[in-house]
């Protein structure tokens, strides 16, 4: 049985939830974003310079970008599902409902996509209105904003579903993916770092994302960009097959 | 139908023992119990918000665990706790509800339920601005959305109001009437004997009777009797029963064996007899008599 209708349904409960509370969920990160530009970019920015030969402003659009986009759908799913969990509303609203795992990995990961990708196309709007910039590769742009937005919703629908508290959702939040996201390659660049800590942030998986963004909009990488699809489209996979198996198993939701 | 359901928790708790029971199609059956006998175990693993452990559960003869999807679209599930998304309305929690089961065009079936139910006045009220009554009106509504062949109730006048149970059941009612299956759970012991052709008490996860409440009452239930007889009156019907000091007043209780007895009895008094009361068996005594 498909009921691809009922998993639409699904998705689109899980979109307008975010949007009831746009101001939070969207206008929220645009300002997080005029900050970040405000510091890093006016006030630190003319002392960094040039790097890889375009300004520090422009390298940082990307790197905020990104950050905004893994952040906010992490958000979404995981705040959703934890949230259900201390109404009570995981055995009407989720479990009793006629759709596998995979429908409504899909849903939760459909809604997460498009909060992600809103906060990112949003803050590269209004980036655009302080910076210039233009786009190099368009295609390639919305599929790793896809791919960054996809793989941080399904992470956010994991610890959702394995999380007992908020606490357990901010603690990974705090202790996992701000410092992946801040050694990620946000906000320098990998030329700028140590030998020892080059390696470090080569070997973080939001390194790739991010240089997979950075090179799609600004056409330059700090690492290699084929590489970096592969790897990203590889963590998706696994998130993907992970986050069904969980769900499909009932586990932490189903006594 | 369920054959041989077994269901223990990880912290080694046996919720349901060996259970087999075969509700029709069109039945209004009841599940009663005391507190964790395993009422609300069993009905939420036919609603597939709880793993078995062992045994078979079929809808209409769709298996759960072959056709899960298929089993869920022909059911329609209140659970004893009511929860409420607050981001919506009472209006939006029934259309996503419907959109789940594919239904995208059901203005017309939510909005009768929403009137049954009465609803319409806070139609557009989140979660967060409804009563406790208004909040379980809204949570069988859900149950009723996509127009289910099995309505299962999970103890559904708990904390609700009389004229909302009376609303409720007459509702419920006109649904069975048009064919639906109903499976409830209750504390109330009068509306399962109002309401349900068939009992099935269940005890420490195991049913002890299963079958038409008139037959429960019959074999389980006792009626009570008060006799008033003239002074020439002598004897008793049966053994266990009590004259009155003056001689005028006989109580006892019989069960269905001994009626025979007490009307033998009746008419061999004849025109000794003044007056004759008998109380029917309620279901509230054979439940207390089967769980205790």
């Amino acid at each position: 049985m498909k009921n691809w209708s009922g998993t639409w349904a699904l998705f689109r409960r899980e979109c307008r939830r975010f949007l009831k509370v746009w101001v939070q969920t969207l206008g929220a990160p645009l300002v997080s974003a005029l900050l970040y530009f405000a510091i890093f970019g006016g006030a630190l920015g003319q002392r960094i310079g040039i790097i890889d030969g375009i300004s520090f402003l422009v390298f940082l659009v990307p790197g905020l970008t990104a950050m905004g986009m893994l952040q906010h759908s992490y958000q979404n799913s995981s705040s959703s599902l934890i949230q259900m969990k201390y109404l009570g509303l995981i055995p009407a609203d989720l479990l009793a409902l006629p759709l596998t795992a995979l429908q409504v990995t899909l849903a939760f990961m459909g809604a997460s996509m498009v909060r992600g990708v809103a906060v990112g196309g949003l803050t590269l709007l209004v980036s655009r209105l302080f910076v210039p910039f233009g786009i190099a590769h368009p295609v390639l742009l919305v599929v790793s904003a896809c791919l960054i937005a996809a793989i941080f919703g399904l992470l956010g629908v994991l610890m959702g579903i394995l999380a007992r508290t908020y606490d357990d959702i901010s603690v990974v939040g705090h202790f996992l993916l701000t410092p992946l996201v801040y050694l990620g390659g946000v906000f320098f660049s990998i030329t700028m770092l140590p030998e020892g800590w080059r390696l470090l942030v080569l070997a973080n998986p939001v390194f790739y994302l991010v240089d997979l963004f950075r090179y799609a909009l600004l056409g330059v990488s700090q690492g290699w960009p084929l590489w970096s699809l592969w790897i990203s489209v590889l963590f998706l996979c696994v998130f993907f097959i992970l986050t069904v198996q969980v769900l499909h198993r009932g586990w932490r939701i189903k006594n | 139908m369920i054959q041989g359901l077994e269901k223990r928790y990880k912290n080694g708790v046996k919720a349901i023992s060996g259970v087999d029971l075969e509700i029709a199609s069109g039945e209004f059956f009841a599940i009663l119990g005391p507190n964790g006998a395993g009422k609300s175990t069993l009905i939420n693993i036919v609603a597939q918000v709880v793993s078995k452990s062992a045994g078979t559960v079929e809808v209409f003869g769709v298996s759960i665990d072959r056709h899960p999807q298929e089993a869920k679209m022909l059911l329609g599930f209140t659970p004893q706790e009511v929860a409420l998304d607050p981001f919506f309305t009472v209006l939006e929690v029934l259309q996503n509800h419907s959109g789940y089961y594919g239904l995208a065009h059901n203005q017309e079936w939510i909005a009768t339920i929403m009137q049954r139910l009465g609803l319409e006045a806070c139609a557009l009220r989140t979660g967060r601005q409804l009563s406790g009554g208004m909040k379980r009106r809204l949570s069988i509504a859900k149950a009723l959305v996509h127009r289910p062949k099995l309505l299962i109730l999970d103890e559904p006048t708990a904390g609700v109001d009389v004229a909302l149970r009376h609303a409720l059941w007459a509702f419920i009612r006109e649904l069975h009437a048009l064919g639906t299956t109903i499976l409830l759970t209750t504390h109330y012991l009068e509306e399962a004997q109002q309401l349900a052709g068939r009992v099935a008490i269940l005890r420490d996860g195991a049913v002890v009777a299963c079958d038409r409440t008139e037959q429960l009452l019959r074999r389980f239930g006792t009626r009570r009797f008060e006799v008033v007889v003239t002074e020439d009156s002598v004897g008793l019907p049966f053994e266990g029963c009590q004259r009155s000091s003056d001689g005028k007043r006989i109580v006892g209780e019989f069960c269905w064996e001994q009626s025979a007895s007490l009307f033998a009895w009746l008419s061999q008094e004849g025109e000794r007899l003044e007056d004759v009361r008998i109380t029917e068996a309620s279901l509230e005594e054979v439940f207390l008599r089967l769980t205790e």
